[in-house]
This record gives structure tokens, C-alpha cells and sequence, in this order.
């Protein structure tokens, strides 16, 4: 506690970087990854996205500490690099969601649709999209609470988010600070997985 | 008018629908029928072009639909399917609405359309704001018919709409299409695999076979004279209890009844009607047959209702599935019309039988 109280301006710097870098990251993840998501659920990328997700899903099983370092070698220090395989690490899940969820919804809905006279973009807008939200949604949430931990490990090349405390923690043997690292990674996770499901609650009341 | 010309579909060399010539009649409901993958479902969608024909043409009013921009033409016709085709994530209003909006509508116009077809449908406008999920079977698939009326299409394309659907419930969403096309004139074209459904709705009935056409006639012709064996055997061993179906009740009413108060009944000595309706305030308690009260039988009998479009068939059903003996004819202008008696339907029947084996 006391440690807390002694470096509070530290801990906020931190706190703030660390949620600065996730968000520089997530936010295109999410919208590029939403994008590719909807292009591998048409029936002419349905092959080559199966492929892509293929691979991605194997850089993806490269611990973080790893992937971080390697992405280092290609680009160096800084925060250009943390973000970028944040970027990476992250996108994967909001593209699986998405897709995976366009492809499931029951092709009655989309005849009705068709049925009614509604064009492929109306289609996509007014039928799939609403109907895969969900789906959609848990990709988000999935990505985001991946790099509020990952985000962690960005320390190793020069970043200072929260992973410092614990880093010099684990170097000095300070439980307190190991504490106090975990301790608030943990709750900036729930905080933005809780202000995610009060929006998707929002969005989804028809389910 | 909708002319199929040569129509034909094929998928690689196989052909499932083969070279169709059919006429189906402007404010008529023509059924297509037949065993699953005779042909009736694609045929049907491609009216509206969800399937390419592979040969032939399709005219609406002497036009190719082909000369129609697809959107255009999906959106002139109303197309109905089972349930799950309603918009989970839309109200009922929006569901309805989807078509109007699209062809330009003003919002006025688009939300006095939909409270004019709740009322068709016989739905409480408080349902408007709800959710499908929200609603029972039956009424999802009246907000269907709803909605591919919406536009006020000339053409209505109906792909086993009521299939989801329990029987009773199945019974009355077939009657209450029965009542609002008599209004609407729709020109129909409805796809069925159940044959009481398609004697009952079809002003033509189209029994379809390996893509080709079998008979394609009135439902009493039909049953009168089957073409083959496959129609024979699509009608059943039955087909003369079906053709109750085309009969309705009213026709055989009877007049002979009484409606008393409750605290009359004890009152009663001898019977002038053969049926007493038993009424308390303004509810129905039930009924009293003269016979059973000259047996000294005097608990009162569950009454059922029936509307004036109830035909033969369905009221037997009704009375069998209940277990009772008399079915009251009450129209929703005029209130109580009169009764049916079991004994007097199955004379009819008995008639028919005599008839037609005399022939």
C-alpha cells in the first residue's frame, strides 16, 4: 500500500500508457479486423480466409514475450513496435468472431431479405450485421482483454506500461509492487470488459 | 396473370423443374403441391427470380420478368416463408415496414399502412413495439403475411407459410387467409406438401411430379376425377371425407336454438328447440341438447365456436378433437347464426359416398 501512496504519480503515467497503447492498437484491430472478418464470409474469400486465419492463428500461438521481441528485431525500440504486434496479436479473434458469425446466421433470413427485395448492401447492413453483433462483440471483447495483458509485456522493448512495476518487482523481489502491477492490469480489463457488455446490452435488445 | 412458358431449371444435366406451361389467374390462390423435390419450391422462386430459370420465361401481366430490375420486381411481389423469416432484430413495425420504407413511402403513410394491416391480421397495436422472440408462432406468421402485404403487392408467393405450425393453429391461420383474401384479391401462388391445406386454400391446385405437372385443375375436379395413380395416392383413400372440405358449414345450419340465462335452466320442462345456449351475464356457459335433457342429462356441454367460413371438414375435426357434438356458428358483424350438429355432417358425408358410388 504504502507503495502505492509513495508513487502515485509513476503508477498513473504508467496506467495511462499502458491504456494508451492498448487503445492505439485494439481500435484498428477492431475496425480492420470487423472489415476482413465480413470479406472472409462471402462465398468467394471463404477459401482464402480459412488460409489467412491459418496463419495468423499460428503467429498468434507465439508467446507474447516472443512475438514482442521478434516483431523488435524488424522494427527496434519504441512504441511503433509494441503497438504494431499488439496490433497483430489482437486482430485475429475480431476477424474469427466476425466471420464465424456471418457464416452461421440461418440462410432463411437472408432469402426473406432477398425475398423482399433488398440489395447485397442492404442485405449486409440491415440483416447480417444486426444479426452477428453478438458474435462480433465477444471477438471485441475477447481482442481487447488479450492486449490490456499483453500490453504487459511491452516493457521488454522500452515501453513503460504497467509491466514495469512488475518487471523491476520480479528483479528487486517486492510482492507490494507485483501486487500492485497485477492488481491494476486486472481491473482496467474489467472496467473496459464491463463498459463493453453495458454497450452490447444497449445494442442488443432484441436477443 | 402470371404465364409460366416452357419453364425449366436445371441443375447440371438433371432437370427438377421440366418444361412447366401454366397459367395461374389474376385474384386466384393456386396451390403447387407434390412430394418433396417435385419442383414446387423452385418453381415458386423463380417467379421472383431467387432461382434463374434455365429455359423458358415467366410473363406477369404479358411481361418477361426478366425485363424487370430484380430489386425492383422482388420488391412488387409479397413473399411470405415460415416463420424464422421475420427480422429477429427488427420490432414488428419495423419488420412490416421494411418493404414501404424501401420503395420511398413518407413516414406517415408507412405508419398508417402498418396499423391498417395490424388490424388485418388482428394484432394489438402494443405488439407493434415488440420483438418477434416476443411472440407465438401463429402470430409471427400473421406478421409475415403482414409484411409481404405491405407494399400492396399485385402477387403474393408463399412458401409453406403455416408448415411450423401446430394443427389447430395451422386450421385457423389458413382460415383467417381465407377472410382477408376474399377482401384482397391477391393473385396467390402458395406451395404446399399438405394436400387438406391445399383443397382448402386452392382455387387451382397444381400436383407436381419430378418437375412436370401432373394435373393442374380445381380442387373439386380434382378430387372428382384424380388423373392417375400419383394423384390418387397424394389424395389418400379418403379423398371423399376431403371433399367435406369444400363444403361450408353454414350451408348446413340449423336455426332451432334458444339462448336462456343460466338460473333459467332449472326452470326448463319440456324443450320447443332441440338446443338451449346456456348464457350467465355475457358469457357462454355452455349448451343443452333436447335429447340429452329428455334423458334427464341436464350438465351443460362445452360450446364451441366457429366462424361463417368454417368449412365441413375442419368443423368434424374440431368437434372430434373436442368431443362434443354441436359447433356454434357465431360471425364477428352478427354474432350467434346458429349451430352444426355431428350427426347432420356426417350425413352429408354418408350422401356424398352414396353418390358417388352410384355414379
Amino acid at each position: 500500500m504504502n507503495y502505492l501512496i509513495n508513487n502515485l504519480s509513476e503508477i498513473l503515467n504508467l496506467t495511462l500508457t499502458h491504456i494508451y497503447i492498448t487503445i492505439l492498437s485494439t481500435l484498428p484491430a477492431i475496425i480492420l479486423g470487423i472489415f476482413l472478418g465480413i470479406l472472409f464470409s462471402r462465398k468467394n474469400f471463404i477459401t482464402f480466409g480459412k488460409i489467412f486465419l491459418g496463419f495468423f492463428g499460428i503467429l498468434q500461438s507465439i508467446p507474447s514475450v516472443a512475438f514482442v521481441a521478434l516483431i523488435f528485431m524488424y522494427t527496434g525500440i519504441g512504441i511503433k513496435t509494441a503497438i504494431l504486434s499488439l496490433f497483430v496479436y489482437s486482430i485475429v479473434p475480431v476477424i474469427y468472431n466476425t466471420t464465424s458469425s456471418l457464416i452461421l446466421i440461418p440462410e432463411d433470413v437472408i432469402e426473406a431479405g432477398k425475398g423482399m427485395g433488398l440489395n447485397k448492401k442492404e442485405i449486409l447492413i440491415k440483416i447480417e450485421l444486426p444479426l452477428s453483433l453478438k458474435g462480433i462483440f465477444s471477438g471485441i471483447r475477447t481482442s481487447l482483454t488479450i492486449n490490456i495483458a499483453t500490453a504487459t509485456v511491452a516493457t521488454v522493448i522500452g515501453v513503460d506500461t504497467l509491466g514495469k512495476i512488475i518487471l523491476i518487482g520480479l528483479r528487486v523481489r517486492r510482492l507490494d509492487m507485483l501486487w500492485v502491477g497485477g492488481v491494476i492490469v486486472a481491473i482496467i480489463a474489467i472496467l473496459f470488459d464491463f463498459l463493453l457488455e453495458k454497450i452490447e446490452d444497449k445494442t442488443l435488445k432484441w436477443i | 396473370m402470371i404465364e409460366l412458358i416452357n419453364l425449366s431449371k436445371k441443375y447440371k444435366e438433371k432437370y427438377v423443374v421440366k418444361n412447366l406451361n401454366l397459367n395461374f389467374n389474376d385474384g386466384e390462390i393456386s396451390v403447387l403441391i407434390g412430394p418433396s423435390g417435385c419442383g414446387k419450391t423452385t418453381t415458386l422462386k423463380m417467379i421472383n427470380r431467387l432461382i434463374e430459370p434455365s429455359e423458358g420465361d415467366i410473363k406477369i401481366d404479358g411481361k418477361s420478368i426478366f425485363d424487370f430490375d430484380e430489386i425492383n420486381l422482388r420488391r412488387g411481389i409479397g413473399y411470405v416463408i415460415q416463420e424464422i423469416g421475420l427480422f429477429p432484430h427488427y420490432t414488428i413495425f419495423d419488420n412490416i415496414s421494411l418493404v414501404p420504407k424501401m420503395l420511398g413511402w413518407d413516414n406517415k403513410k408507412i405508419e398508417k399502412r402498418v396499423n391498417e394491416l395490424a388490424e388485418l391480421i388482428n394484432l394489438p397495436k402494443s405488439y407493434l413495439n415488440r420483438y418477434p422472440k416476443e411472440l407465438s408462432g401463429g402470430e409471427k406468421q400473421r406478421v409475415g403475411v403482414a409484411r409481404a402485404l405491405a407494399g400492396d403487392p399485385k402477387i403474393l408467393l408463399m412458401d409453406e407459410p403455416f408448415g411450423a405450425i401446430d394443427p389447430i393453429n395451422r386450421k385457423s391461420l389458413q382460415d383467417f387467409f381465407i377472410e382477408i383474401q376474399k377482401t384482397l384479391k391477391k393473385t396467390v401462388i402458395f406451395v404446399t406438401h399438405d394436400i387438406m391445406e391445399a383443397i382448402k386454400l386452392g382455387d387451382k391446385i397444381c400436383v407436381l411430379k419430378d418437375g412436370e405437372v401432373v394435373q393442374f385443375d380445381n380442387p373439386e375436379n380434382i378430387l372428382k376425377n384424380p388423373k392417375n395413380e400419383f394423384v390418387e395416392n397424394l389424395l389418400g383413400a379418403n379423398r371423399n371425407i376431403l371433399r367435406l372440405s369444400l363444403k361450408r358449414g353454414l350451408d348446413y345450419i340449423k336455426k332451432d336454438y334458444k339462448i336462456i340465462e343460466n338460473f333459467e335452466i332449472e326452470k326448463i320442462s319440456s324443450f320447443s328447440e332441440s338446443l338451449f345456449i346456456v348464457k350467465e351475464n355475457e358469457d357462454f356457459k355452455g349448451y343443452i341438447l333436447k335429447n340429452d335433457f329428455e334423458k334427464g342429462r341436464k350438465c351443460l356441454r362445452n360450446i364451441l365456436f366457429i366462424n361463417e367460413n368454417t368449412n365441413l371438414l375442419d368443423a368434424i375435426i374440431l368437434l372430434l378433437n373436442r368431443g362434443e357434438k354441436v359447433l356454434i356458428i357465431k360471425c364477428i358483424e352478427r354474432g350467434i347464426m346458429g349451430y352444426l350438429k355431428l350427426d347432420d355432417m356426417l350425413k352429408v358425408f354418408e350422401k356424398e359416398e352414396y353418390e358417388l358410388s352410384n355414379k
